[in-house]
């Protein structure tokens, strides 16, 4: 698959200019001094990990603190579109970035031998904990990623609840979406000790389902995903909708707000934290 | 040749449109995601039933009532006045600017502070695009230049709307603002119904108020002159009242198209092919085809819902490429 004709024959040259800083780099490859980042996610992850010294570059969105959980520790690091000739020019020695944005950047300096490390969507914590480990590594710092995970893992068991009756609960999303069995927000409830309707219903992944159906479910609970405050939309409108109040008079609402939601680190044990709080009795 | 003018009688036409449209909303409020019968939900006060009954499907078919009878008005006073069979609200750009307003309202956070502001928004969206599209194209514009003034106004709406897409940072965000605009009648409640229904009365009386206006205009702008008809006046009125009712209407539902550019040409042969007569009778047969078209949303079996707007458009756009075809000889 050769798709890519321009950039190919560039990234060529580049290679070959490449040559010398890589065996450079080949000596400290598991210490990074220049990483470049170019997805949100990557860039809450890394600096969990380094400092800002050895950070070249993170993108946009991490100094904003709507979106961002790393606004106040990105301060001060420089702040890229992620386009390929931004990373080039921070002299990058390694690349991390998300499987859905800027596939041409991570494929290019791939091409070009920079260490590239790309991460997925975590379905489920075993997941985070795999991309923490894959990351801390990379960064030379597995040792840290190691405590992260068993920080994580006994949060998690601290707040699991007492088994009794586990509340039912379904995670609305926009336009009626519910995720279910094998999402993200499917392994967050089940971490609250919630249980989660879609599930009942046979939904995996993401399925629909219409106000009818949602009262005639019955939750006890209504998760649903906060909006930011600078950009509205029209969604948790159905929420407010008087076929809920008055057939489900007792339903708990919990919002929760997409920053939480956004990637899987440390902060996804927070939402769990915020589910459970507002969840218990 | 002389073109055979088999009027229906009035009482005929209304009735069977009447019945109809009780067939539609009966329809409407029948079918949905749960299977139960309205006796017992009616009878059954402060059940689960009654609820999903009272706050869920009666006002579904009431909005989609509400909104059938204003796009299928509104076209046919569009295509009264434009002496126009191709002029609707969708594809004139009036529903787009609509939708452009209305999205600018809930991005900017007004919608949620003030809930008025919803149809305000769609009103001046719309009022802006009519206004644009009668600077373009006038009242005598040929075929073509409205046409193309409908495009352009499309592409004006279409590129703000992108615009506020592409500056939002939330990805959830983009999608809810993407599902709003497919256009749907789903979960709406009374609060919708009487948020836009002062705005929708407005503009239906401003367009039947036309009726003697637009029959005069069918015989030429001289002649409707001298019967004492005010052009700058009809002008007026068609104007505020497409905005009114369009515009609220597609704040509410997001875009719905073709049902003004459909039901005005089919039942154009019934009222003797007169603009004025066919006012009332697309008013009730919008409300009939967009009852109808929501039906079909919840009963064709899919993964997920189907939208309203993509329903309408899948069967109006190629009705549109048919009157085209039918028209091309005349228009080249």
């Amino acid at each position: 698959m050769r798709g890519f004709f321009p950039l190919g024959a560039l990234a060529f040259v580049l290679c070959a200019a490449q040559i010398t800083t890589l065996n450079a780099a080949e000596e400290g490859s598991s210490n990074p001094k220049r990483i470049v980042s170019v997805n949100l996610c990557t860039d809450e992850l890394l600096l969990q990990f380094v400092g800002p010294e050895r950070v070249a570059a993170l993108t946009k969105f991490s100094a904003d603190p709507e979106i961002s959980t790393v606004a106040f520790q990105a301060r001060g690091i420089k702040k890229i579109q992620g386009g390929i000739e931004d990373v080039q020019a921070c002299g990058p020695d390694l690349l991390v970035g998300g499987r859905f944005s800027h596939q041409e950047t991570l494929r290019f300096f791939d091409r070009a031998g920079i260490p590239v490390l790309t991460f997925g969507v975590p379905k489920n914590f075993e997941d985070i904990y795999e991309d923490i480990r894959r990351l801390a590594a990379g960064v030379g710092e597995s040792a840290k990623g190691e405590k992260m995970i068993r920080d994580m893992q006994e949060e998690l068991l601290k707040l699991r609840p007492a088994s009794g009756i586990k509340k039912r609960a379904v995670f609305f999303q926009s336009d009626n979406y519910v995720p279910g069995v094998g999402t993200f927000e499917n392994a967050l409830m089940e971490a609250a000790g919630l249980r989660n309707i879609a599930f009942e219903l046979g939904i995996k992944d993401y399925g629909r389902m219409g106000l009818e159906e949602l009262i005639q479910a019955r939750p006890d609970v209504i998760i649903f995903s906060s909006e930011q405050t600078k950009t509205r939309t029209v969604r948790g409108e159905v929420l407010s909708h008087p076929a809920i109040k008055k057939a489900l008079p007792e339903v708990k609402i919990v919002t929760l707000s997409t920053l939480y939601l956004n990637c899987g680190s440390p902060v996804s044990v927070e939402a769990v934290r915020i589910l459970v709080k507002e969840t218990s009795p | 040749m002389k073109a055979q003018v088999k009027e229906a009688p009035a009482w005929l036409l209304y009735s069977v449109l009447g019945g109809l449209l009780c067939a539609a909303f009966f329809g409407s409020i029948s079918v949905g995601a749960l299977e139960f019968s309205l006796f017992d939900a009616v009878r059954h006060p402060s059940s689960e039933l009654s609820f999903i009954f009272w706050d869920i499907r009666l006002p579904r078919a009431i909005l989609g009532l509400i909104v059938g009878a204003t796009l299928g008005l509104a076209g046919a006073a569009m295509q009264g006045f434009l002496r126009n069979p191709l002029a609707e609200p969708g594809i004139l750009g009036v529903t787009g600017g609509a939708a452009l307003g209305a999205v600018a309202v809930f991005y900017t956070g007004l919608a949620s502070a003030f809930p008025m502001m919803l149809p305000v928004g769609g009103i001046l969206g719309a009022f802006v695009s009519v206004l644009l599209l009668y600077l373009f194209a006038g009242t005598l514009a040929s075929v073509q230049t409205l046409i193309l003034a409908g495009v352009a106004i499309n592409v004006i709406a279409f590129s703000g709307t992108s615009l506020m897409l592409n500056l939002v940072k939330d990805p959830y965000a983009v999608l809810d603002i993407v599902f709003w605009q497919m256009g749907s009648l789903a979960d709406r409640s009374f609060q919708h119904v009487f948020l836009i229904l002062p705005f929708v009365l407005a503009g239906w009386c401003l367009l039947l108020w036309d009726r003697r206006a637009l029959e005069a205009l069918s015989l030429g702008e001289a002649t409707a002159s001298s019967l004492g008809i005010s052009l700058k006046a009809l002008r007026t009125r068609i104007i505020l009242g497409t905005a009114l009712c369009v515009g609220s209407s597609i704040a509410v539902c997001g875009s719905i198209g073709f049902v003004g550019l459909i039901v005005p040409h089919l039942l154009r042969p019934f009222v003797g092919y007169r603009p004025g007569r066919l006012l009332g009778a697309s008013t009730l047969g919008g409300a009939v085809l967009l009852l109808g078209s929501d039906i079909a949303v919840r009963w064709i079996p899919s993964l997920v819902e189907l939208k309203l707007g993509v329903i309408t458009s899948l069967v109006g756009a190629p009705f549109f490429l048919l009157l085209i075809f039918q028209m091309r000889k005349k228009i080249l």
